[in-house]
């Protein structure tokens, strides 16, 4: 029984976390001049029936600029705006409540190279309230990031490492203190 | 494929290798050249290469030379470099002259649909004779140099590619036209993000001249990265 419990919650994970690998992609939309979807999805329980409506609207680039997920009693539960740069990169979320007021701002800054910087996070009254950092080698692989708190000191720190083929073999977690809390190593069969 | 369709094609190559030996000489070459480059940020590069060349159907080193250049990465698709090159080439009397050769890059590479990438490359380059900058016992000569080339990622180790080059003459050239095509097809193996080895036949055909040489090159180019 415990085995079929499993399989049944195995399968509406990989549901959910499947879809949006399966949505359009950005040059799908772009290409075929789509301004928004809207996405009707009922899971089905043992006793209840759980509805959710997304409405996604884009820019003529494909990319997602707005998503409001309703529930079955078209209740905004989830509202984010999304503006980009001229890469398709975003620079700017803003996380909105059901009445449309800002709950949430992040703002994401770009190095020259395309990757992402500098990700700031603001409340609803404007206040900074986290900023990650990241640092890239030469190679452009990510080597260094650093969780700032909204008094501007470290929070945590994590450190990449790679091997000569430039794949991730060990993610390193450092707490504010400079003491390491997780260690996560990858080893590959060539 | 029967004898008698292997007669033609034996027939037709013959005859295209007197055409070609009619237009002047033809030469087998092979070039071997190792370049090094170090990346101070992801922007700026040094880098510093050698090669040598067999020339005479490989019985004897035509040319040596010694490369060191500074590259700046401008937007991740477009890069330039300078560089400076001392050339020794053998001469008649099999002792070598010394050339010095200055050039600079304009290197554009993007990736296409698929497991495509395009590259190309606009040179200028300035060749003396003897004494850098200065007129030595002949003018020194300027060219244009644009090559483009297509790659294939089959995977992470290798890449087949075709390349064109055309040069073009600059400033007092004899003739204002293209006097040299080439065409490689290659092969590159990267072994990691360190090494990797390029290995490519090339056919230079001089054009627009008195005597239009041929000559295919073999390659075996070796890149570090440090």
């Amino acid at each position: 029984m415990n085995l079929y419990k499993t399989g049944v919650f195995l399968a509406f994970s990989t549901l959910f976390l499947a879809a949006p690998a399966v949505a359009q992609s950005r040059r799908d939309v772009a290409e075929r001049n789509i301004k928004s979807c809207i996405e009707r999805r009922e899971v089905v329980k043992k006793k209840s029936v759980r509805e959710r409506t997304t409405f996604t609207r884009y820019d003529k680039e494909g990319n997602t600029i707005e998503i409001i997920e309703f529930d079955r009693d078209s209740v905004a539960v989830k509202w984010e705006k999304n503006e980009f740069n001229k890469n398709g990169d975003e620079t700017l979320t803003l996380q909105l409540d059901s009445a449309g007021q800002i709950q949430r701002r992040i703002v994401t800054e770009y190095e020259r190279h395309g990757k992402p910087a500098k990700r700031s996070k603001y409340n609803a009254t404007g206040e900074l309230t986290s900023r990650t950092e990241t640092e890239y080698n030469t190679f452009g692989d990510k080597v260094l990031e650093t969780d700032f708190g909204r008094d501007g000191k470290m929070r945590e720190k994590t450190v990449y490492e790679y091997d000569a083929k430039g794949m991730l073999i060990s993610r390193k977690n450092y707490n504010s203190e400079g003491k390491l809390t997780e260690t996560v190593r990858y080893e590959y069969e060539y | 494929m029967s004898i008698e369709r292997w007669g033609r094609v034996a027939v037709i190559l013959a005859t295209s290798v007197s055409f070609l030996r009619a237009q002047g000489q033809i030469d087998f070459r092979e070039q071997t050249n190792i370049r090094a480059e170090h990346r101070f940020t992801q922007d700026f590069s040094m880098a510093v290469m050698t090669a040598a060349i067999l020339t005479n159907n490989f019985q004897e080193v035509g040319f040596a030379y010694f490369d060191g250049g500074l590259g700046y990465k401008i937007t991740p698709n477009l890069g330039v470099n300078a560089n400076y090159r001392l050339l020794y080439r053998r001469n008649l009397y099999n002792a070598y002259d010394k050339r010095h050769v200055i050039y600079a890059d304009l290197d554009y590479s993007r990736s296409l649909p698929g497991r495509w990438s395009f590259a190309g490359t606009f040179r200028l380059q300035g060749q003396f004779f003897n004494h850098l900058f200065t007129e030595g016992p002949r003018p020194p000569n300027f060219y244009a140099r644009t090559r483009i080339g297509l790659r294939y990622k089959i995977n992470y180790y290798w890449q087949p590619f075709i390349e064109s080059e055309l040069f073009t003459p600059l400033i007092r050239p004899k003739s204002p036209f293209p006097d040299q095509v080439r065409a490689s097809l290659g092969l590159t193996y990267t072994f990691n993000r360190y090494i990797r080895v390029e290995i490519y036949e090339q056919l230079q055909q001089q054009i627009n001249a008195t005597t239009n040489n041929i000559f295919f090159l073999t390659a075996i180019n070796w890149g570090l990265r440090f």
